[in-house]
């Protein structure tokens, strides 16, 4: 065996090791959750409760591991995947476009969305950031003058999808999820576009002079991320039934989830790669709010609360062994 | 009869008012090393970038194996095999080395739009045995490969685009000597397969051993080209520089020359694999150089001592105050400072101005009461240090990222120097710069060294480490393999025993 081949194996040994060790601790932390649940944790139905309610905010994480990478930081995601999910349902219900236009319309819509935002960041040579919350405001306003249109014409301003809702039942969005999860796996670890994301991200210059197409690899990322948002809010909006509109940039909250798993998988990224990451950890958020609304934990306070502080653990203990200052 | 590989021809580039190349006309023959020597700011490594598609020239033909040449960018210079190794790490320290090695170029590797990143390993293996580098991990993060791992993975990455004309700029100022053996047999190599290569290296003794042919720029012109042979040091530092170098640099006494007060005391000093048990004292006025292979964890110890890695064992003690030094903190409050190898990465902060990088140390020397600060004793302060230590720029308003690395390190350096400091580590202080500023730098040393600062020395340079240190602690995988003093055992001979 050549020193080369040795070096390698040495590399992916330290790597196993670890991921051995996160499921382990993985393991018995989920044991003793279920102990302190009386045994309700890990009942088979409660599995499939907390992996159905992960979907979406999974699906929107793995859209922003494409978007974000890039160092585009859009906020607009939130209001993007209400307005994509809510023209699909109307398009759906009221345009009678049925599953053809649930499914595409929510799916287009969003990936040109995200296109939209992120040209914008781009073109006009503004932060990610300032184009992301101006976005959000349009697509906020779009959706809430069609609301009150709604309001006045029809009676109620949400749209319910009241039939073409299959897709948001437990084996189709399991399907969904697993499919999501071996698409963005091979995009972001075994295609170009996934390495140059990579590369642009860590450094454009570098980037650049390896023949890699910035914006091209930008552009192609926030859709390829787009997409991956759309199907979580068509899987949501299949699941709950409606997206309610959203003012004052209060759709921010929609993605504050997603961002947390994001940032948790990205705390793990040494162990796994992100979409790998970002799925075990869409799983174990969803699954820490469901403890700690057994344990009787109020939502929305004590649970943001000790979202929060999973968030800074889990950041200390990727970080354990970092020297330096962590940006 | 060797042939023209390339040939450059009243090759011309400004930035605003700065002529970088002028006219520059060069020709590099098939299956030679070609040298480029001059000072920082002499406009090598802009001709390289032009060379390799960076940069486009204002003015200027070049011809490549008899045919035009004229690179758009790097891709276009990759395709008709013209690579190169630039002087600043350019790798992505979030994907595999090997993915960077072939980064840009994944397609290749591709079926279905799916790449096959175990194809892309097996060719990088192969790039690293068909030309005998040292082994690095292509597996992995990049970012946890040191320095000269990375700069191997540079070179890698270049040769793995098939060149017949290689650039490399600098890439030996990163490299320790074993490794630098490994870099000149590769070189040897690639020659002797009818490829060429321009070298860029402020080591001239390397550039003489190593180049057929040197070229000398001064100014943005090319002053002499000539065989290496035709050339002495002495007379392509004059040539450099535009004038007579003033003896040697180094110090010109045999004999250790330091004060019997003991400054720091550093007791079995070990920190995790990387080193083991380390004993030694600095005293008032000594350079204590520290030597040894790639690998043996020289660059470690400074990084221990100063307090930037933690759990390590063994104590390190400042013997004024009796103290034992665990953090930066508790180095700096007892005067003492560190200058890190990689500039660029730990030591500046490349897009602040040069004012702020030599006031931001000194913060608390010229605070107020109240911690504010007076705009006039800011301004004041880097004044002075601008002018003493001779910094060139525009005004300390310039924005350090825009000096050139010689200028850069005496930024480095003089905002240390500037404090009352009883001690100083320094890890590879003259690393990319000339020998201009490398005299200067040493010119600093040997001042510091007769106002009784303690000096710490580590380099992957032996030459310097046997012109400037007291005594040399020498270390081999890891562990301290010997202490050398300058009057008894200063010989490359006795170098190699206790290294090798």
């Amino acid at each position: 065996m050549t020193t080369t081949t040795a070096k390698i194996k040495a590399v992916t040994n330290i790597k196993t090791k670890s991921q051995i060790k996160f499921i382990i601790i993985l393991f018995a932390v989920l044991v003793l959750c279920d102990i302190l649940t009386a045994g309700k944790l890990l009942r088979f139905g409660n599995i499939v409760y907390i992996i159905a309610h992960s979907i979406f905010y999974t699906f929107v994480s793995w859209g922003m591991i494409f978007i974000f990478t890039t160092g585009i930081t859009d906020l607009s995601i939130g209001a993007n995947v209400i307005l994509a999910a809510n023209i699909g349902a109307i398009c759906a219900m009221d345009l009678g476009m049925g599953y053809v236009g649930l499914i595409f319309v929510t799916v287009i819509a969003a990936a040109c969305f995200e296109l939209l935002s992120v040209m914008c960041s781009i073109g006009l040579r503004i932060p990610s950031w300032i184009s992301g919350l101006g976005m959000t405001l349009i697509f906020e306003a779009i959706l809430d003058i069609y609301a009150a249109h709604r309001a006045v014409t029809v009676g109620s301003n949400v749209i319910t999808l009241s039939k073409f809702r299959a897709l948001g039942n437990i084996p189709v969005m399991i399907l969904f999820l697993v499919a999501g999860f071996i698409v963005s796996y091979i995009l972001f670890n075994r295609t170009t576009l996934g390495f140059n994301i990579a590369a642009v991200g860590g450094n454009q210059e570098v980037a650049k002079a390896m023949g890699i197409k910035i914006k091209k690899t930008i552009i192609t990322g926030a859709f390829v991320g787009g997409l991956l948002i759309g199907i979580g809010g068509l899987l949501q909006v299949s699941y709950v039934g409606k997206m309610y509109p959203q003012s004052g940039m209060s759709s921010l909250s929609t993605i504050f989830r997603s961002l947390a798993i994001l940032l948790l998988g990205q705390s793990f990224s040494n162990i796994f790669t992100m979409p790998v990451s970002v799925l075990i950890c869409g799983i174990l958020v969803n699954g820490l709010f469901n403890f700690l609304t057994m344990m009787g934990v109020p939502s929305g306070t004590g649970q943001e609360m000790c979202l929060g502080a999973l968030v800074i653990v889990c950041g200390i203990i990727s970080h354990w062994k970092y020297r330096g200052v962590v940006k | 009869m060797m042939k023209d590989k390339i040939q450059i021809e009243n090759i011309s580039k400004t930035f605003g008012n700065t002529v970088a190349n002028n006219n520059i006309n060069l020709l590099i023959k098939t299956g030679s090393v070609h040298g480029l020597a001059g000072e920082n700011g002499s406009g090598k490594s802009t001709l390289a970038s032009i060379i390799c598609g960076m940069q486009k020239s204002d003015t200027g033909t070049m011809l490549k194996d008899g045919l035009p040449y004229l690179p758009l960018n790097p891709i276009e210079a990759n395709d008709k095999h013209v690579a190169m190794v630039v002087q600043e790490l350019g790798i992505i320290g979030m994907l595999p080395p090997a993915i960077n090695m072939f980064l840009g170029k994944t397609d290749q590797f591709s079926k279905s739009g799916i790449v096959n990143v175990k194809m892309i390993q097996k060719a990088a293996k192969e790039q690293f045995e068909k030309w005998e580098l040292p082994i690095i991990p292509l597996t992995g993060v990049t970012e946890k490969l040191s320095i000269e791992q990375r700069k191997i993975l540079e070179l890698a990455r270049a040769l793995a685009s098939d060149p017949d004309l290689l650039i490399l700029d600098e890439i030996s100022q990163a490299l320790s000597q074993d490794t630098r053996e490994a870099l000149y047999k590769f070189i040897k190599k690639f020659t002797e397969q009818g490829k060429s290569i321009l070298m860029i290296t402020h080591d001239l003794e390397e550039m003489m051993k190593i180049c057929d042919t040197i070229s000398v720029l001064r100014d943005g012109e090319v002053i002499e080209t000539k065989s290496s042979q035709q050339f002495t040091i002495s007379e392509l530092q004059k040539i450099m520089i535009g004038r007579e170098v003033s003896g040697n640099y180094y110090r010109d006494d045999h004999k250790e020359d330091f004060q019997q007060d003991i400054i720091l005391k550093v007791n079995n000093l070990s920190f995790g694999h990387e080193i083991e048990n380390i004993n030694f004292d600095l005293y008032k006025g000594e350079i204590l150089g520290i030597c040894g292979l790639s690998d043996a964890g020289i660059h470690s110890v400074g990084k221990v001592l100063f307090g930037l890695e933690s759990g390590f064992t063994g104590t390190i003690t400042d013997v004024v105050s009796g103290k034992n030094l665990k953090t930066p903190q508790d180095v700096l409050k007892v005067k003492g400072a560190y200058l890190s190898k990689d500039r660029d990465a730990d030591g500046l902060m490349l897009k602040a101005s040069v004012g702020q990088n030599l006031t931001i140390p000194n913060a608390s020397l010229i605070a107020g009461p109240l911690g504010f600060m007076n705009p006039k004793k800011v301004r004041e302060l880097s004044e002075s240090a601008r002018k003493n230590f001779e910094i060139k720029c525009e005004g300390v308003g310039s924005i350090i990222g825009q000096l050139s690395g010689g200028n850069k390190q005496k930024v480095n350096l003089s905002r240390w120097l500037i404090r009352d400091l009883n001690f100083i580590i320094l890890d590879c202080p003259t690393r990319g710069v000339d020998v201009g500023v490398k005299a200067y730098i040493y010119g600093v040393l040997k001042k510091a060294k007769k106002d009784g600062i303690g000096i710490i020395m580590i380099t992957d340079e032996l030459t310097e480490a046997l012109g400037m240190a007291d005594r040399i602690l020498v270390m081999r995988e890891h562990k301290q393999s010997g202490m050398l003093s300058r009057e008894k055992d200063f010989s490359a001979e006795k170098m190699a025993e206790v290294m090798l």
